[in-house]
Formats: C-alpha cells, structure tokens, sequence
C-alpha cells in the first residue's frame, strides 16, 4: 500500500484538489487533459487518485439513518412568528444610510456656511466682534448645546427658543451689573432703560464666536434691549423678527403674539433662577465702558430688519441638520443590524 | 429513500405557502417529509444522535420561524433552505463545543444503534454486520474533521449537493468549497489508510 506521507503538504494539499475536482467532473478542459496524461504516466498519482476516489464512494454509501423520533411542532414549541421583519429591511433600505449620511452633510455643511456668514459678515447678522466676556459666551453655547442634541424635531423647536434664552439671559443679566432689577423687569413688561446698553453690550459680547444654534442668539441678544432682556431675548428668538433695540415694548409685543414666544413667560421665570445662580461668579467680569462707542458703531436699528430670512434659514438649516444627524445614526444601525 | 410522501392534494408548494400564513399543521406536513434528510445531515456532521436530534429540533423550529424568509430564492429548493438551517446550527453547536469542550466519551463512542437504518433489507445478516462496522469507522473519521471541512464534505458526499449549491449554504466563494472538500476528503482518506487493519477486508483501500 503506497504511503504520500513522505512528499510535502502543501504539494499533496495541491494534488489532492485536483484530483478531487477531477473527481467532480469541475475541471476545465484544458485541465483534466492535463491531468489524465498525467494520470497516465504517474503510478503514485493514479493510487492517490483512486484512494480518494474509494473514499468518496464509501462516504455516498454511508447508510442513510432514520429519524429516531417525530419532529413535528407544537404550538407552544414555536413563539408568535413575526411575518418577514428580518431579511426584509435590509434588502429594502441598503440605500438609505448612505443617501441620509450625504443630506446629512449637505445640510451641515450649508449650516455652517450660513453661520459663518452670520457671524463674520457685520452687515447680515451682526457680530463681528466679540471681545469679553468670554466666559459667558462659553456658557451660553455649553447651555444651549445641552438643549438643542437631545429632541426630535417638534421638541427641539420648542427647546431652541427658551433653551437658547435662558443662557443669554442669565449672563446678560450677570452681565448687567443690576441683578435685581433685571429680575424684576424681566417678569414684567419691558422697559426702555439705560440699562439697555449694559445689556446690548453683553448682548453683544456673548455669543462671540460660539452660537450653538446659530440663529436666535446673536439677534435676541441684541434685540434684548436692557429692561426686559429676558422676553426680548426669548421673542427675538423665537421669532426672530429683527426688532430694533430701541423698540422694546414692540418687540416683546409682536413677540408675544408669535407662537413659540408663548412659552417666553414661563421662560423668563427660569432665567431669573439661573441668573441669580450666575449672578455670583460673573459679575465683576464685564468692561461696561465701552458700550456706547460699540452701540453707535454697530449702527442699531438697521441690519435687524434684514437678519429674518437670514436667521430663518439658520433656523431651519441647524434644525435640520441635527435631524438628520439622528437619522442617519439610526439608519447606520439598522443597517449594521 | 425513507421519505413520508406528500399527498398528492397537498405538494410541497401550496404547504409552503400555507405555513407561510401560519399554518402549523402544514408546516408539519413538510417535517414528516424531510425529517429523515434533516436528522441524517445532522447526524452526519455531530456524530452522535443526541446532538443530532437537538439540531434537528431547533433547525425545524427555527425553519418554521422564518418561513416567510424563503422565497424561493436558492435555486434548488426548499430542502437546500432546509439543509442550510440545519447545517448552520450543527455548525454553531461545534463552534460551540470547541470553545467549551464537553469531555464526554460520545465524542469516541459511536452508538451502535444509531446506525441501523438500511436502504436494503436484501442484505445478508454478514453483509449487513459489515457496514454497520464500516459506517462506524468512517463516522469516526469524519469526526476528526474540523467544522467546516465536516459539513462540506457530508453536504457534497452524503446530501449529494453542488459546489455552488454549497457555497450558497455555507456562504463562502466556490473556491473555498472546493479546498474545503479536497482537504476533507483527502484527510479521511489518510485516515481510513491508517485504520487499514480494522477495516473489513474487501474495504482495505489498495
């Protein structure tokens, strides 16, 4: 009886798929004359072959065994069958993330570019400049952050008014060296006030660079005129209808007119816990000197009226992009699934 | 073959698409028709007829559960779609085995009575005696395979499917069905030279 243990493995590896695809009939033609001419002059070979060949024949020979009991399901035995969910959305929906990831970007990608517009262009929306306080600016972007990520969609409309206010508003009024009054003035109507500068300039300053939602901030800050900031800023906002500074009470009046703005109420009740909590660390942070100078350089009245479909559109593009952003994870997962 | 006929009234068809809907007793119909094919697979790859039978048993019931899921869309049939469930969950139980092995001597231990169904009753009581030992080694032998050369080798040489059939069951490219046969196959041929005493003589490979 021949031994092929002596050649190589990797060889008899080799020659035993041939053989084996022979065996098959899964030769190409060229192949199996080879091997046949081969098979002709190689004894070895040909034990090879024929050794596997009986194996081949002993395993289809192999006895068939019989099923040593029924198999036949009971009811209990299987669980309520669910029709196709498995399989189906897969094979369905294979376009969908990829395709929901590229809207994705798109739309991020124009959000950006509009805020930058928003922030770097003076003319559009406003604020070119933001000096101090920094840290306020922090803040109000770490606050409104926290807000805007966690909705859907009808809540992050709701939450990116009131969200976004209650950070302005606590640092505006930490900002405005007059926490108390602030306070006040915030639950009532407001009020032209010289502290309408303070809070303009803190207004101004806050934000900076970092607007977490892109729109409301900059314009409810500077539509925050001093007395009320907390309604302005909420109505400007919510709505963002560009009031100028000076008009206050006509802001806070076509505010409350609006439908987000309803909430402005109930939002500036909040602001006023918040502040009071801010009020402590910030307040000897703010150079208040200056704010006049900033307020006629930044030419009030004007830019507001032409920052709507501006800032509507960073409305609409944040909100749309932190929508897609959580589909497309979704749809990612489902896939992965 | 010892299949259970389908009626005539009922082909396999129409008790698809009935157990499609949820009907169970359709469903059953198919099990008596294919439990002999299934368990025999089963008992191919495991070896032993305990593993079989629970493979069998899951394999039907999970075939059940996702009934909708075929379509028709492997090219043989239902029964490919059948092997491929079963197969797949012999598969799982060795991985399974392999990470925590059993130490148990039906790992060696063949039980005879797993090996007595007979194509032909025509067999003389010696001629008989001589396959079932014959049987016996080549289970012993197949069990020395690992997983994936077992299944291919039983799904081509005992269930009789093609290389593209098995690559579509086992979800692997034509090539890699086509080495793990030869490896397969090559093996148990190395083993059986080796057994050459304990074989009966007229099976003594030359």
């Amino acid at each position: 009886m021949l031994r092929l243990r002596g050649r190589k493995k990797s060889e008899q590896e080799r020659r035993d798929e041939l053989l084996s695809a022979y065996l098959d009939g899964e030769l190409g033609e060229g192949e199996r004359q080879r091997l046949e001419a081969r098979l002709a002059r190689d004894v070895p070979l040909r034990a090879e072959l024929r050794a596997l060949q009986q194996t081949v024949s002993l395993m289809r020979e192999l006895p068939e065994v019989a099923a040593p009991r029924n198999f036949i399901l009971s009811e209990s035995m299987v669980e309520q069958r669910q029709p196709a969910l498995k399989p189906e959305p897969r094979a369905r929906r294979t376009w969908a993330a990829p395709l929901l990831t590229a809207a994705t970007a798109v739309v991020s990608l124009l959000f950006v570019v509009v805020l930058a517009g928003d922030l770097l262009l003076p003319g559009i929306g406003g604020l070119a400049s933001a000096p101090e306080p920094m840290e306020q600016a922090q803040e109000i972007p770490e606050i409104a952050l926290q807000a805007a990520p966690t909705a859907d969609d009808a809540e992050i409309e709701r939450e990116s008014a009131p969200s976004g206010t209650p950070a302005p508003m606590p640092a505006a009024k930490a900002l405005g060296e007059e926490p108390d009054t602030a306070v006040e003035e915030a639950a009532e109507a407001p009020r032209e006030e010289p502290e309408i500068p303070v809070a303009e300039e803190a207004a101004e300053e806050i934000p900076a660079d970092e607007d977490p939602l892109g729109t409301g901030t900059p314009s409810a800050l500077t539509a925050a005129g001093g007395g009320g900031p907390t309604e302005e800023a909420v109505a400007g906002l919510a709505a963002p209808t560009a009031e100028p500074m000076l008009a206050p009470t006509v802001v806070s009046g076509a505010a409350l007119t609006s439908t987000i703005p309803a909430e402005a109420p109930a939002v500036a009740e909040e602001p006023a816990g918040e502040e009071l909590g801010l009020l402590e660390p910030t307040p000897g942070q703010i150079d208040v000197t200056p704010l006049a100078t900033q307020i006629e350089e930044r030419g009030v009245s004007g830019p507001r009226r032409r920052d709507l479909p501006w800032e509507l559109l960073e409305i609409g593009l944040g909100l749309t992009a932190v929508v897609l952003i959580f589909t497309t994870i979704q749809a990612w997962r489902v896939r992965r699934r | 073959m010892m299949q259970v006929a389908l009626r005539e009234d009922r082909d396999e068809e129409s008790l698809i698409a009935a157990a499609q809907r949820g009907n169970l007793d359709a469903f059953n119909e198919l099990v008596l028709a294919y439990q002999d094919q299934v368990y025999n697979l089963a008992y191919r790859i495991m070896g032993d007829p305990a593993s079989a039978s629970d493979a069998t048993q899951e394999a039907f019931i999970s075939a059940y559960e996702h009934i909708d899921g075929f379509r028709g869309k492997y090219p043989s049939s239902f029964k490919s779609w059948l092997m491929r469930i079963v197969s797949n969950a012999c598969y799982d139980e060795l991985r399974r085995r392999k990470r925590h092995p059993v130490t148990s001597i039906e790992d060696f231990e063949l039980d005879e009575e797993a090996n007595p169904a007979l194509v032909s009753d025509t067999e003389g009581p010696e001629a008989h005696a001589e396959r079932q030992e014959m049987a016996r080694v080549m289970q012993t032998g197949i069990q020395t395979l690992p997983a994936d050369q077992r299944i291919t080798l039983v799904l081509s040489d005992v269930q009789g499917f093609s290389y593209q059939e098995i690559a579509e069951m086992t979800d692997v490219p034509l090539g890699t069905v086509k080495s793990r046969l030869a490896r397969a196959r090559g093996k148990l041929r190395d083993y059986l030279q080796d057994q050459g005493e304990l074989l009966p003589v007229q099976y003594r490979l030359a």
